[in-house]
C-alpha cells in the first residue's frame, strides 16, 4: 500500500513539473511594486501550488502563484486574503503587515467535515450511522436538464433512473432506490413535495436516504427510500449575484428507421407473394412513387423526418443571496422555454424562489421559504404519445408518435391541399404531421405556491434545548383549456390484391368528431403540514447527545371542476360562451381529501468521536386504516443504527498509516407503507359510471348503483424491516475514497390484492388484505478518486450497485404449476411462453404443440408445451422466465477535471441483468405485438430490422418470425421468450466542457466569476437491442415520445 | 425537574393530542356513499335495482355478454365474420369455429363461457337481496316484495345464461355467507330448478305493468316469457307452455299484423310507441345508455372502412320464404363460373326485405353496391387481412340496424333491443306443445307467426312439424342471438357446424357496364369444426386453479 502510495506522489510532482512548464510558457504576469505582500503557497507536502488566486476581499486585487508557489499582492494592513485552488479549501487569511504571508494549503478531503442533509436535520458525514448519500447542487448542474429527477440518474450507487419520454414538461426520470417495490417519499425543504417543478440551479443538495435507520423517521410511505431536497439558503457574506443562461437544440436520441416508399412496396409485395398471393404495387407504381408529383396520389414520404424535427431549449436564472450575522437571504427567479421537436408541444416554466433567515431576538430564529413555479404546457389534440407512467395522453394508440409508425410511406404529404391520411389498426385516418399541426390545442397552466415558516427558540435556561415549530401551506391550481378541433384528411383506400389501384375519400380525422369541441377545467389543491419539535444537543466530556421529538401532521383537499362545450362557429374564438351547444356531459366535478398524522422520536449518541449509535422510531396514523378497531390504524416504526470509527482510535491509527478514515456501521430499521385506495376498510356504494345514465324508464334516463369493493375493516401497515451493513474509507488523502453497503430487506403484510379466486366467488371478496411477502438484498459500491497535479485536478466517481428482490410468499393459485408460480420469483419479473425457434417446416409442425384454434405456419414461433398436453396454451405453459425491465446492476461513472479555468466532465451510465421485451407491454400489463414486432401489422409501417431479418424460405436463418401479410396470428403476439432481449447498455448520458476566463480579464467588469461552457446529453449509447429501440423506453411501445438527444452553449456570469 | 416537566408533557401529549390525532384521520370518502345510507328511503334502493337493467343489453346482440366472439350467429350457417383478426367481432367467431387443430378447453371457455362475469353479476343480485333483509327495515313489506321480485327475475335471468352454457354449475342464493373459495358444483336439475322458482316468484309478484315513469321495468309478462324460453333449455315443457299461456294469457301483447317489411320492422320499436310485440325490451339514449351495433354491422359505404363486420350468408338468404309460400330453387347461383340472371330477391317474403341487404336493396336513400368495387364494395374472405366495410357474401345486415342513423361518425346507435318478442313466445309454445305430444297448439302457433307475414301454413305432424318450428324459428328470430343456442340445445350443432357441407356460401358480384355477373363462393374456404363436448362449454381456468373443490367436465379433462 505505501507503494501505491509513492507511486500516486511521483506521479502527481511529475505531472505538476510538467503542467508548471506550460504554464509558464502560457503566463505573463503583471508586475506589482510598492505597499505589497508576497509569499509562498504550498500543499500539505510542502511542494509548491501554482495557479492558487490569492484575492483581496472587497478590492479588485488580486495574483495568482507562479511556478515556484510565489505570490505577491498589494494590499492594505486589516485586508483579508482569499486564497483558494481548485480541489483544497478555500483559507481567508488577515493581512496583518507583515511582508511575507506563506500560505499552506489543505487539500480538499471534506467530505467528512460536509453536512448531510437527514430526516428532520443535519449531520456531519463523519457521525452518520446510516446509509445516506448526498449529492452537491453544483454537481447536478454538470448534466443539463430541465428537471431534477433526470439529472439524479447514475449519480448514487443505489438509485436506479428510467426517463421513458421526451415530451416537453413530461420529461421525468422514474427513480427507485435499492430496486424497492416502492415508490420515492420526496421531501423538499422538510416537507413532502413533488420535485419535478424546481429549478435545478436552485437546489443546494440532495439526500438520498437508502436504508430503513435513516428513513424510518419517515415513517409513513419510506419504505422505498427518501429522497431530501435542500434549496440554497443566504450566507453572512457580500451580495452576490449570478445569471445563469443555457440554450441548445435537441433531437430524437433513438428511432427506429422505417421503410420507405419503394422499400415498402418491395417488402410488402414480397411477403404477399410468400402468402401465396399476387403482388400489389406494380413498378409503374413504384415510378410513380418516385416522381415527385403527388397528384399522382403516390409519393414518397418519411413520416419519421416530416414529424419530428429539432427542438430548441432555453434557460435563464438568476440568484442573489448574501446577508449579515442578523439576516440571510437567497432568492431567484428562473424561466424555461422548451419548444419540443414536435411541433406545438412546448413547455415553459417560470420559477420563483426565496429562503430568508432572520434572528429576530437573541435566541428566536425565524425561517421563511417561498417558492412559486408556474408552469406551462402545451399539446396538440392529439397526444404526443406515450405510457401512462409518463402521464401522457390518453389516447396513446392515436399518438402522434404512433401515427408515425402506421403512416404509409408510399403516400405524398397532401393532395389539393389537404393531408393524406393513411389507415392505422383501427381502420382510423392517420397522419402525423395533420395531427401535431390540426388536431386543436392544449393548455395546462399549473401555477404553485409553496410556504414554509419557522419559528425556532434556543431556550435560553437550559443549554442545548430548542423548541420549534413549521408549518407549511402549499397550494397548486392548476387550469386546463383543451379545445378540439377536427380536420379533414385525404383518407387512401389501401391498395390490396384485389384492388390494385389506390383512391382517396374526404374524411374527417381518426377521433370522428363534427363539432369542435371544447373543455375548460380547474383543478386546486392545498397541503397544509405542520411540525412541532423539541431537540437536544449537548457535549458532556467525551459524551454528546442529539435528540429530536417531532410532531407532524398533514392534511390535505383538492377541488375539481371542469366544463364542456361543442359546436365553435369559429376556431379563432375558443370560449365556452361561444358553445352553440352544450357537450353530452357538460359539467363535472369531484372533490378529495387526506389526512395523516406523525410522532417522531430519536436520539443520537456519539463517544469520543469513535462510537456512534442512534435510536429512532415514528408512530404514524393512516386515515386509510379503520380506527375503530385497535392496532390498525396506528403503526410504530423504530430503528437502531450504531457506527465505529475505527480510525479514531488510537491502535489503528498506529497501525495503518495510510487509512485516513475508516468507519463501519450497521443499523436495522422498520418502516411501514399504505399503498391502498382509501376507505377500502368501509362498506360503500357509488354510481355507476361517473356517474352516467344507466337505464330509462318512462322516456327517462337513471342512474345506478352499486357497491363499491367488499371492505376489510382489518386493514393495516404494511411492513419491511431492512438491515444494511457498510463501510466508509479514505485513503491516501482522498486520493482513494470507498463507500460499501450490503443491505438485506424483508416486507410483510403487503397490501395487495387477493390474487386470483375462483369465478365462481364473483368478487364476493376483499379487494385488498394485508398478504405477500418479499425479501430484498444487494450491495452499494461508491468508489471516487481525486487527484491534483500541479494545477490539473481531476476526479472520478465511479458508483455501481446491484439490487434483486423475489418473492417469499406469493398469492400463487392452489393449482399453479411450479414453473408459473411466483413464489421465489422476482416482483417485477416477466412471464410468458418459452420459445424453442421458429418453425422451419410443415412437418415440423405436424409432430409439435401449438396453440388450439391457430395452427402457424414455417417461420412461426415454437413454443415449448411445458405442461405436456400436447397443446400450448398461455394459461398453461407460461412460467416466468424473463427479468426486470429495470436493471438490477446499475452503474454511474463521473469523470472530471479542471486546468487553468477549463473544466469537464462526463457521466457514464450503464444498466446490467435486465430484460426488455419488444412485445409491447400495456398497462394491464397485457403483452401484444407492436409495429415493432408484427410486420405491417395493421398494414402499418415497419421497421428496416424487422423486415430485413424476417424469416423467408430463402433465409430460414431469420431473426424474427415470417415474412408474411397475413392476418395477425396471435402465435407470434404472446408475451414469449422470443421477444426478450438481454437490456444491458451503457449510455454517455452527459458531458460538458466549461472555461472560467481569467479573473484578471473580467475583474475590470465588476464581475467576479464567468464561464461559458457546452454541453450535451444522451450523447451515444451502446446497447444489444434493435437499432433505433432505447433501453429506457417504455413498456407500451405503440408510440412514445423518443428521448432526446441535446446539444447545449451557456454561460455563467456571478458580480 | 426536569424530568418531571419532560413526564407532565408526556402525559399530556397521551390525553390529548392523541385521541385528537385519532378523530383527524377520521374522514369520510367524497365520491361514495354509506351502504347503510342506501337503504334508508325507497328512491336510492331503486337507483340499487336500477343496476341489474343493463344485464338486459348486456346479454343481447348489441351488448358484448353473450360471447367474445360477438354475434354467436356467426358460429351458425345464418352470419359471416369477415377478418380472421382476432378479437371481438372481428376474428374469435372464425377461429373459433374452425377451431384448428381442435379446441382446448381454455379456448371455448374464453370465448363462450363468460363465467365470471355471470357470478360477478349474481353475486350483486345476491347481495343486493341480502341487504335488502338486513338494513332494508324501514321500507314497508309490499315496497320490499317488489324489489325481491325485480333482483330475483335478473337472478333466474343470469342463472339460465350461466345454465345454459355450462349445464352443473355452483349454486348461491342470497346466503352471501355460504360463498367460498371451494365449492362444489351442483347438477344441471338442480340449477334449473333455481331458475324456476326465481321466475316463479317474479312472475307472482311483478305488476302486469308499471305506472308510465317506471315503465321499462320487468312485468309479470316479462318473467313468464322468461321463464317459457329458459324451461325450453330445461326440457321442462310443461312449465314452459303454461309460463308461454300466462303471457298471452295477460292480453296486453299481441303479434301485430305486418304486410309491408317497414312494418315487420316495426316490431323491433318499443312498447311504449304501440309495438305490443314487445314483452321485454330496453331503450337507450345518445347521452347514455347507448350501444355501437350500427357501425358494426352497417354496410361498408355508409361511413368509409368501417360496417359490415359480420354479413348474411347465402345459406341465411336461402332459408327464407317467397312471398307467396315455398322456397324458389336457388340452383342457377350456386354456380363458380357466374351467372347474369338475377336472383329472385324480389319476389321474397317481407322478413327478407326486412332483414337483408342485398346488391340493388334500397337503403338510407341509396342503392347498396355490394358488387367489386362498390361503393359498399365485396372482398374474397382470407385473401384480404382488412375488410373495412366490404361483405364477403354481397349481402349486409339489415335486421337490427337503425336506417335512420346517418351520423354514425358522432352518435352511437339508440334503437331499441326488444330481448323477448311475443313471436318467440309462441313459438316456445309451439315447441313445448309439440313435446307434449299436442300437435293442434304447436300448429296453430306456427300458424299465427307466419299468418302475421301473410305466409300460408299446412299443419304438419311429427318430424316435419317440429322441422318446421326449427325453420320458424331460424327465420323469424334471426340475429336475435337464438340460433346457435337452439342447435346446441337441440344436439344438431355436431352435425351441421361439423365437416364436410358446413361452409357457409355467398355471391361474388362483378359489374361490367349494366352487366352484372353473380358467381358462387365459398366464404369459409375449410371445414367448420364441432366437437360434440361444445355442447358443455367447460370451466375457466381460473376457477380449476382456484376452487379445489371442482373438477373439469369428464368430456373436457
Amino acid at each position: 500500500m505505501e507503494k501505491v502510495h509513492l507511486i500516486f506522489r511521483n506521479l502527481r510532482t511529475m505531472g505538476a513539473f510538467m503542467l508548471t512548464l506550460f504554464v509558464f510558457a502560457l503566463c505573463s504576469y503583471d508586475a506589482y511594486a510598492q505597499t505589497s505582500v508576497r509569499g509562498k503557497i504550498t500543499d500539505a507536502k510542502g511542494e509548491p501550488v501554482t495557479g492558487a488566486a490569492v484575492v483581496v476581499k472587497n478590492t479588485k486585487k488580486y495574483s495568482l502563484s507562479d511556478l515556484k508557489g510565489e505570490y505577491r499582492v498589494e494590499a492594505v494592513k486589516g485586508d483579508i486574503l482569499e486564497v483558494s485552488f481548485l480541489g483544497m479549501e478555500t483559507q481567508e487569511l488577515k493581512y496583518m503587515g507583515q511582508a511575507v504571508l506563506d500560505v499552506v494549503m489543505k487539500d480538499n478531503v471534506s467530505a467528512l467535515d460536509e453536512i448531510v442533509v437527514v430526516g428532520y436535520g443535519a449531520q456531519q458525514r463523519a457521525s452518520l450511522t446510516g446509509s445516506i448519500s448526498q449529492i452537491k447542487g453544483s454537481e447536478l448542474l454538470k448534466t443539463p436538464s430541465t428537471n431534477i429527477s433526470s439529472i439524479l440518474g447514475g449519480r448514487v450507487a443505489g438509485l436506479a433512473s428510467v426517463q421513458e419520454s421526451g415530451q416537453p414538461g413530461a420529461d421525468y426520470a422514474g427513480l427507485r432506490i435499492r430496486g424497492s417495490r416502492a415508490g420515492v417519499n420526496y421531501i423538499v425543504d422538510g416537507m413532502p413535495r413533488s420535485i419535478n417543478d424546481i429549478n435545478p440551479n436552485d437546489i443546494e443538495s440532495v439526500s438520498v436516504l437508502k436504508d430503513a435507520s435513516s428513513a424510518a423517521v419517515y415513517g409513513l410511505q419510506s419504505a422505498g427510500g427518501v429522497i431530501i431536497i435542500t434549496t440554497k439558503k443566504g450566507k453572512s457574506e457580500e451580495s452576490k449575484i449570478s445569471y445563469k443562461t443555457s440554450v441548445g437544440a435537441s433531437v430524437n436520441a433513438n428511432f427506429p428507421k422505417f421503410l420507405d416508399g419503394p422499400s415498402y412496396a418491395y417488402w410488402y409485395n414480397k411477403a404477399n407473394e410468400l402468402d401465396g398471393r399476387g403482388i400489389v404495387f406494380t413498378e409503374e407504381q413504384v415510378a410513380l412513387m418516385l416522381n415527385n408529383d403527388p397528384t399522382d396520389g403516390w409519393g414518397n414520404t418519411d413520416w419519421a423526418k416530416e414529424t419530428y424535427g429539432v427542438g430548441m431549449t432555453q434557460q435563464h436564472s438568476i440568484t442573489a443571496n448574501g446577508g449579515t450575522d442578523k439576516i440571510k437571504y437567497f432568492a431567484s427567479l428562473g424561466y424555461m422555454d422548451q419548444l419540443g421537436n414536435i411541433k406545438n408541444f412546448t413547455y415553459k416554466r417560470y420559477n420563483l424562489r426565496s429562503n430568508i433567515e432572520a434572528k429576530i431576538a437573541k435566541s428566536l430564529t425565524l425561517t421563511l421559504g417561498v417558492a412559486g413555479t408556474v408552469g406551462d404546457t402545451r399539446s396538440a389534440g392529439y397526444g404526443a404519445g406515450g405510457s401512462s407512467a409518463a402521464g401522457v395522453s390518453s389516447a396513446p394508440w392515436l399518438s402522434v408518435s404512433e401515427q408515425v409508425a402506421y403512416a404509409h410511406p408510399y403516400l405524398p404529404m397532401e393532395i389539393d391541399g389537404i393531408p393524406v391520411a393513411s389507415r392505422n389498426a383501427y381502420g382510423n385516418p392517420i397522419n402525423p404531421v395533420a395531427a401535431a399541426n390540426l388536431s386543436g390545442k392544449n393548455k395546462t397552466i399549473s401555477t404553485s405556491l409553496q410556504s414554509n415558516i419557522a419559528l425556532r427558540w434556543d431556550i435560553p435556561w437550559v443549554k442545548g434545548l430548542n423548541v420549534k415549530f413549521t408549518g407549511a401551506y402549499d397550494h397548486t391550481f392548476t387550469y386546463a383549456k383543451n379545445f378540439s378541433t377536427p380536420y379533414d384528411l385525404m383518407f387512401e383506400t389501401v391498395p390490396n390484391s384485389t384492388t390494385t389501384n389506390i383512391s382517396f375519400t374526404k374524411r374527417t380525422d381518426a377521433r370522428n368528431q363534427t363539432d369542435r369541441t371544447l373543455g375548460e377545467g380547474f383543478t386546486q389543491w392545498g397541503r397544509m403540514v405542520t411540525q412541532t419539535s423539541a431537540g437536544y444537543t449537548n457535549v458532556f466530556g467525551k459524551h454528546s447527545i442529539d435528540a429530536l421529538v417531532l410532531m407532524e401532521t398533514r392534511d390535505y383537499k383538492s377541488n375539481k371542476f371542469a366544463a364542456y362545450g361543442k359546436g365553435f362557429y369559429f376556431e379563432e374564438l375558443p370560449e365556452l360562451g361561444m358553445a352553440r351547444i352544450p357537450a353530452d356531459d357538460p359539467i363535472s366535478g369531484s372533490s378529495d381529501a387526506n389526512r395523516s398524522v406523525g410522532i417522531v422520536g430519536r436520539v443520537k449518541y456519539d463517544y469520543d468521536n469513535r462510537y456512534l449509535a442512534e435510536l429512532a422510531a415514528r408512530y404514524d396514523g393512516s386515515y386509510k386504516f379503520a380506527g375503530n378497531i385497535p392496532g390498525k390504524r396506528w403503526g410504530l416504526f423504530p430503528s437502531l443504527s450504531a457506527g465505529w470509527r475505527i480510525s479514531n482510535e488510537d491502535f489503528f491509527k498506529n497501525a495503518v498509516t495510510f487509512v485516513d478514515n475508516l468507519k463501519i456501521r450497521g443499523s436495522v430499521g422498520v418502516v411501514g407503507s399504505d399503498p391502498v385506495s382509501p376507505y377500502a376498510f368501509l362498506s360503500t356504494m357509488s354510481f355507476i359510471g361517473s356517474p352516467s345514465p344507466q337505464v330509462i324508464f318512462g322516456g327517462q334516463q337513471q342512474n345506478a348503483l352499486m357497491t363499491t369493493a367488499v371492505a376489510n375493516p382489518y386493514l393495516t401497515w404494511e411492513r419491511m424491516i431492512s438491515y444494511n451493513f457498510g463501510f466508509d474509507a479514505t485513503m491516501w488523502k482522498g486520493l482513494l475514497g470507498v463507500e460499501f453497503d450490503v443491505f438485506y430487506s424483508y416486507t410483510w403484510d403487503i397490501l395487495g390484492s387477493q390474487g386470483a379466486m375462483p369465478g365462481s366467488m364473483g368478487g364476493y371478496y376483499t379487494t385488498y388484505v394485508n398478504n405477500n411477502s418479499v425479501d430484498g438484498r444487494g450491495f452499494d459500491l461508491m468508489l471516487n478518486h481525486e487527484n491534483r497535479i500541479g494545477d490539473f485536478f481531476y476526479g472520478a466517481k465511479l458508483n455501481l450497485s446491484w439490487a434483486t428482490n423475489r418473492y417469499l410468499k406469493y398469492q400463487d393459485s392452489p393449482n399453479t404449476p411450479d414453473y408459473a408460480k411466483w413464489t421465489g420469483k422476482s416482483t417485477s419479473a416477466k412471464a410468458g411462453l418459452v420459445a424453442i425457434g421458429l418453425f422451419q417446416s410443415e412437418e415440423e409442425i405436424d409432430n409439435s404443440p401449438y396453440i388450439s384454434g391457430a395452427r402457424p405456419r414455417p417461420g412461426d414461433i415454437k413454443y415449448k408445451d411445458l405442461n405436456g398436453d400436447g397443446v400450448i396454451s398461455y394459461a398453461q405453459d407460461r412460467a416466468i422466465i424473463g427479468r426486470s425491465n429495470m436493471p438490477q446492476l446499475t452503474a454511474g461513472l463521473d469523470l472530471y477535471a479542471n486546468w487553468r479555468g477549463f473544466d469537464m466532465s462526463a457521466l457514464f451510465v450503464a444498466g446490467a441483468l435486465n430484460d426488455v421485451s419488444l412485445t409491447g407491454t400495456y398497462y394491464n400489463y397485457v403483452d401484444d405485438n407492436t409495429i415493432y414486432t408484427k410486420l405491417f401489422k395493421a398494414g402499418a409501417n415497419a421497421p428496416i430490422y424487422l423486415v430485413e431479418n424476417a424469416w423467408r424460405p430463402d433465409n430460414t436463418v431469420g431473426t424474427f418470425p415470417r415474412l408474411s401479410v397475413e392476418p395477425p396470428n396471435t402465435n407470434n403476439a404472446y408475451a414469449s421468450s422470443f421477444w426478450f432481449r438481454d437490456g444491458k447498455y451503457v449510455r454517455l448520458k452527459s458531458a460538458q466542457i466549461g472555461y472560467t476566463l481569467p479573473a484578471r480579464w473580467i475583474n475590470k467588469f465588476n464581475c467576479s466569476n464567468l464561464r461559458i461552457y457546452v454541453e450535451g446529453t444522451n450523447l451515444f449509447t451502446l446497447s444489444g437491442l434493435p437499432e433505433g429501440i432505447d433501453p429506457e423506453r417504455p413498456g407500451v411501445t405503440n408510440g412514445y415520445y423518443p428521448q432526446q438527444r441535446t446539444f447545449m452553449g451557456g454561460l455563467t456570469i456571478s458580480f | 425537574m426536569m424530568k418531571t416537566r419532560i413526564t407532565i408533557i408526556a402525559i399530556l401529549i397521551g390525553v390529548f393530542v392523541l385521541p385528537g390525532c385519532n378523530k383527524f384521520l377520521d374522514m369520510t370518502p367524497t365520491d361514495k356513499l354509506s351502504d347503510k345510507t342506501v337503504w334508508k328511503s325507497k328512491e336510492s334502493v331503486e337507483l340499487y335495482v336500477n343496476g341489474f337493467y343493463p344485464y338486459i343489453s348486456i346479454y343481447s346482440p348489441f351488448g358484448d355478454g353473450e360471447s367474445q366472439v360477438g354475434l354467436t350467429e356467426g358460429l351458425t350457417e345464418t352470419l359471416k365474420y369477415g377478418s380472421m383478426t382476432p378479437g371481438t367481432n372481428v376474428g374469435f367467431a372464425n377461429i373459433v369455429a374452425y377451431a384448428d387443430g381442435g379446441i382446448s378447453a381454455p379456448t371455448a371457455s374464453f370465448h363462450l363461457g363468460m363465467w365470471d362475469n355471470l357470478y360477478t353479476r349474481i353475486r350483486r343480485v345476491n347481495e343486493f337481496l341480502y341487504g335488502l333483509e338486513k338494513y332494508g327495515t324501514s321500507l314497508d313489506e309490499a315496497t320490499k316484495t317488489r324489489f325481491r321480485a325485480e333482483a330475483r327475475f335478473f337472478r333466474g335471468f343470469l342463472y339460465f345464461q350461466l345454465i345454459k352454457r355450462s349445464g352443473d354449475v355452483i349454486l348461491y342464493d342470497e346466503d352471501l355467507l355460504s360463498i367460498s373459495k371451494t365449492k362444489a358444483l351442483s347438477t344441471e336439475a338442480e340449477g334449473w330448478a333455481m331458475v324456476e322458482a326465481d321466475l316463479n316468484f317474479a312472475a307472482k309478484n311483478l305488476p302486469k305493468t308499471w305506472i308510465a315513469s317506471n315503465f321499462g321495468r320487468v312485468t309479470k309478462g316479462a318473467a313468464f316469457a322468461m321463464q317459457s324460453r329458459a324451461m325450453l333449455y330445461a326440457k321442462k315443457w310443461q312449465v314452459a307452455k303454461d309460463a308461454a299461456d300466462s303471457v298471452i294469457n295477460l292480453g296486453i301483447y299481441d303479434l301485430p299484423k305486418t304486410t309491408t317489411a317497414a312494418q315487420y320492422r316495426n316490431l323491433f320499436t318499443s312498447y311504449s310507441t304501440g309495438n305490443k310485440e314487445s314483452v321485454l325490451e330496453f331503450n337507450y339514449a345518445v347521452s347514455g345508455p347507448s350501444h355501437g351495433f350500427d357501425k358494426l354491422f352497417t354496410p361498408g359505404g355508409d361511413y368509409a372502412g368501417v360496417g359490415g363486420r359480420a354479413v348474411p350468408t347465402q345459406e341465411m338468404v336461402e332459408s327464407y320464404e317467397l312471398a307467396t309460400g315455398g322456397r324458389p330453387d336457388w340452383t342457377p347461383w350456386h354456380t363458380t363460373t357466374g351467372t347474369t340472371v338475377t336472383p329472385p330477391y324480389s319476389q321474397l317474403e317481407i322478413r327478407f326485405h326486412a332483414s337483408i341487404l342485398y346488391n340493388g336493396a334500397t337503403w338510407k336513400g341509396r342503392q347498396i353496391e355490394s358488387f367489386v368495387g362498390g361503393k359498399d364494395g365485396w372482398i374474397s374472405f382470407k385473401d384480404d387481412p382488412n375488410p373495412e366495410g366490404r361483405t364477403t357474401t354481397s349481402y349486409y345486415m339489415k335486421k337490427l340496424v337503425d336506417e335512420n342513423h346517418t351520423d354514425l361518425a358522432a352518435k352511437p346507435s339508440t334503437q331499441t333491443w326488444v330481448a323477448i318478442r311475443m313471436a318467440e313466445v309462441y313459438l316456445n309454445r309451439a315447441e313445448a306443445a309439440f313435446m307434449l305430444n299436442d300437435p293442434a297448439t304447436a300448429n296453430a302457433d306456427v300458424r299465427k307467426v307466419r299468418d302475421r307475414v301473410g305466409l300460408p301454413y299446412q299443419d304438419k305432424g311429427g318430424a316435419e312439424l317440429m322441422t318446421a318450428i326449427r325453420n320458424e324459428r331460424k327465420v323469424e328470430l334471426a340475429y336475435e342471438g337464438h340460433l346457435y343456442w337452439d342447435m346446441r340445445r337441440w344436439r344438431l350443432a355436431h352435425i351441421n357446424y361439423n365437416g364436410p357441407g358446413s361452409r357457409v356460401h355467398g355471391l361474388k358480384i362483378i359489374k361490367e357496364g349494366a352487366i352484372l355477373t353473380y358467381s358462387y363462393v365459398d366464404c369459409d374456404k375449410q371445414d367448420r369444426h364441432f366437437p360434440e363436448k361444445m355442447y358443455r362449454i367447460p370451466l375457466p381456468e381460473s376457477e380449476l386453479m382456484n376452487n379445489t373443490a371442482v373438477q373439469q367436465y369428464p368430456e373436457w379433462r
